[in-house]
């Protein structure tokens, strides 16, 4: 059981995204058992970005590649719909049904969802 | 948003002990009351709050140059004499804040409001690790 989960679900530019990645960043650092889901726009945080293009979440390559940090959890409904798979994004992800998705959210101890719709008006 | 964690809670339930994340904006008054309220309610249900978390746009209420139209509740004020009646922390996120204009020094060197704290997103974890519920707002 993660101990906690974080949820995306905005585009990479959002600043929920960025602010989602430190904390999850921060908190793999410190040997948390997380899980990170994407689901709707956010399984394009998940998309390599053009050379010279904005790319806040650039450092999420750390996560496998420094911290062994495996658990990306992507919906299969969503990446669908953006037309997307597994070969395109830039780590490595565990595509599930929503369903299942929803179950790994609800076993977790914690559950922080970065899906600010517009951090402005909130 | 997770309220839903709190009206679950049986009345009779033994005391845990809450962290809670303000990510919405002081222009949200409505956000804002039901964030104060749902800490009150909390607190007399004898739960423990073991700090207040101001992230993402809530970094704003940490501004000490806040100010509130007139007609609207002082939510800034609100949040500093729950903290100091029931002796839990406000904690701003420094890194977060500085992107939203909160420089996390009190004046002159910065505008952080007396009463809170700049932390780090490590404390904050570490802190939520050890906590038995999360409330977002």
């Amino acid at each position: 059981m993660a101990k906690i989960a974080f949820v995306f679900n905005q585009l990479p530019l959002h600043a929920s995204a960025r602010q989602g990645l430190d904390m999850l960043m921060m908190a793999v650092s410190l040997d948390q058992a997380c899980v990170a889901c994407y689901e709707g726009n956010a399984v394009w945080q998940l998309v390599p970005v053009a050379d010279g293009q904005p790319d806040p979440l650039k450092k999420i390559q750390m996560l496998p590649d420094l911290f062994d940090f495996t658990d990306f959890y992507v919906c299969a409904e969503s990446l669908a719909q953006a037309e997307l798979n597994a070969a395109d994004l830039r780590v490595p992800v565990q595509i599930v049904p929503r369903s299942e998705l929803n179950q790994i959210l609800s076993a977790s101890q914690h559950l922080i969802r970065f899906n600010q719709s517009d951090l402005c008006l909130k | 948003m997770q309220p839903s964690a709190i009206s679950s809670q049986p009345a009779d339930s033994p005391s845990q002990s809450f962290v809670v994340m303000i990510e919405h904006a002081p222009t949200n008054t409505e956000l804002g009351l039901q964030a104060l309220e749902q800490v009150r309610n909390l607190i007399a249900a004898q739960h423990r709050i073991e700090q207040v978390f101001f992230y993402a746009a809530g970094v704003l209420y940490a501004n000490c140059f806040l100010e509130f139209p007139s007609g609207l509740p002082n939510l800034q004020q609100e949040w500093l004499q729950l903290s100091e009646q029931h002796g839990f922390p406000l904690v701003v996120c420094a890194t977060v804040g500085s992107q939203y204009g909160v420089n996390a020094l009190p004046l002159p060197d910065g505008n952080l409001q007396a009463g809170f704290a700049a932390g780090g997103l490590a404390e904050f974890i570490s802190t939520l690790s050890s906590a038995d519920q999360f409330v977002q707002l």
